[in-house]
């Protein structure tokens, strides 16, 4: 009797990738925390600096927003991979590229 | 009626959108707190400590002495700025150390003076004095002064008789018998003068990205021993005058014949052309060097002296690293940002004694 049969590693695939987004976000965040009383100076986006700036110095709005965007941001490409696999797996992929980029780039720098 | 038929696949919409936020927040704390259990725990000591202290020097007195350490702190929060202070530390860094009320006197730096138990002190006014630690009733005594800013560095000749004293912009020379300034030099780069311990000479670099050896007396320049490609961030000079190394701005570091000028070795890093802090000193043999590692400024690198070979990674400090130097029993010792001066066992590279400074709430 021929059954469907369901190849498991795309869903491995995107699960690694969501959470490896997620994870080079949360490591900035603590990464914003360690370097908290320098970040004023040594911030490179011009959104994250706006944000210093407005929070008189101190990077909690930052962290907040961080915090805010990473949920948002992981939330909507599990939606995507709700309504097509394929093109959820293609955008995971593109962020835990760019999220790739972010982590060499902090952990080099 | 299109409106009542489109409510449930509202509903679904919401629930998917709703499940998926549950799930990307469940995994946002998941990492938060995994993170947090490696990290945190140091990291709340760091924000719950009221003032945040810096050791910056800190001079060994001798065998079965205690150290004296310079540092500074600031409280995390409030407007007080940043206090200076001197005390003595145990060096076994089981008991609290003292702290030295010196009324008046905000002190930037300090050199060892020939008798036992006698400083200079150098003021962030330009002053500098002269302690004598075995006097019940501490007294510093004013020596010289200079009035070009702060002193920022202070070094002593090995019979006492010649103090230099670096300011913002000028490398004084005073002699001892009767605190006169001899000379000055224009273009020392910061921190980067050593006194031979064989000759009445110094070591000087200067701005020019020249290595020159100066006579003492006269601060009369008496040769060129060598040229850098970058600027330096400090030098030392082993024990026996022999070995100079130097430690460039682009994170080079490099060992000269001090007599010659010649180049025994050198090390450029290998991931940034950028210092990772101006850490210089050798053992009392001189067979080793520590400076500044390559990985970070919270880590120091042990050198073989003779092979250049980089013998031993000493991590322990949470914070930058501002200085080191062996004692003469040939114990290596690190203070830093982190408040705390670590001695090193290395054989093993691991720290053996920590002594932390502490600032009580009235001092902060």
């Amino acid at each position: 009797m021929p059954t469907d049969h369901v190849p498991r590693w795309p869903i491995a695939l995107f699960v690694s990738l969501w959470l490896f987004v997620i994870f080079v976000s949360v490591f900035d965040g603590y990464l914003a925390v360690r370097y908290r009383h320098e970040l004023h100076k040594t911030e490179r986006n011009p959104l994250g600096r706006l944000l210093i700036e407005l929070n008189d110095g101190q990077v909690w709005l930052l962290l907040a927003a961080k915090f805010i965007g990473t949920v948002a941001a992981a939330a909507c490409i599990l939606l995507l991979y709700g309504r097509s696999r394929r093109l959820g797996l293609t955008i995971a992929t593109v962020v835990a590229g760019f999220q790739l980029c972010l982590f060499l780039f902090l952990l080099l720098t | 009626m299109p409106a009542r038929s489109d409510v449930p696949g509202q509903c679904q919409w919401l629930t998917r959108l709703l499940a998926a936020a549950v799930v990307s927040l469940t995994a946002v704390l998941f990492f938060v707190g995994l993170l947090g259990i490696v990290f945190l725990p140091a990291e709340a000591r760091r924000i719950f400590n009221a003032h945040c202290v810096s050791v910056t020097q800190c001079i060994d007195l001798g065998a079965r002495r205690p150290l004296l350490a310079l540092s500074w702190s600031m409280e995390r929060t409030g407007n007080t700025g940043w206090k200076h202070h001197l005390s003595l530390q145990p060096s076994d860094g089981r008991s609290p150390g003292q702290e030295l009320q010196l009324e008046n006197l905000s002190p930037m730096s300090l050199a060892k003076a020939a008798l036992v138990d006698h400083v200079f002190i150098g003021d962030w006014c330009g002053a500098i004095y002269s302690l004598d630690l075995q006097q019940a009733e501490l007294s510093p005594q004013p020596f010289a002064e200079h009035n070009d800013g702060s002193v920022a560095a202070l070094a002593a000749s090995a019979d006492g008789e010649w103090v230099l004293s670096q300011g913002t912009d000028f490398l004084h020379g005073f002699q001892r018998s009767d605190s006169q300034e001899r000379w000055q030099l224009y273009d020392v780069a910061h921190n980067c003068f050593v006194i031979r311990p064989d000759a009445l000479r110094v070591i000087i670099a200067n701005r020019r990205k020249e290595i020159v050896e100066i006579d003492l007396a006269t601060g009369r320049t008496l040769r060129t021993l060598a040229r850098t490609e970058h600027s330096l961030l400090n030098m030392a000079l082993d024990a026996e005058g022999n070995k100079l190394a130097l430690v460039g701005a682009d994170g080079c570091i490099q060992l000269l014949d001090s007599h010659t000028g010649k180049t025994l070795w050198s090390w450029r890093p290998r991931r940034q052309q950028i210092a990772a802090g101006r850490i210089a000193a050798f053992s009392p043999s001189g067979k080793f060097l520590v400076t500044a590692a390559e990985e970070g400024s919270e880590s120091l690198t042990l050198w073989n002296t003779a092979t250049g070979q980089q013998l031993k990674k000493l991590q322990g400090h949470t914070s930058m690293i501002i200085g080191a130097a062996f004692d003469e029993r040939g114990m290596l010792r690190s203070w830093g940002s982190d408040g705390t001066i670590r001695a090193w066992d290395l054989n093993t590279g691991l720290t053996t004694r920590v002594a932390t400074i502490t600032v009580p709430p009235s001092a902060g």
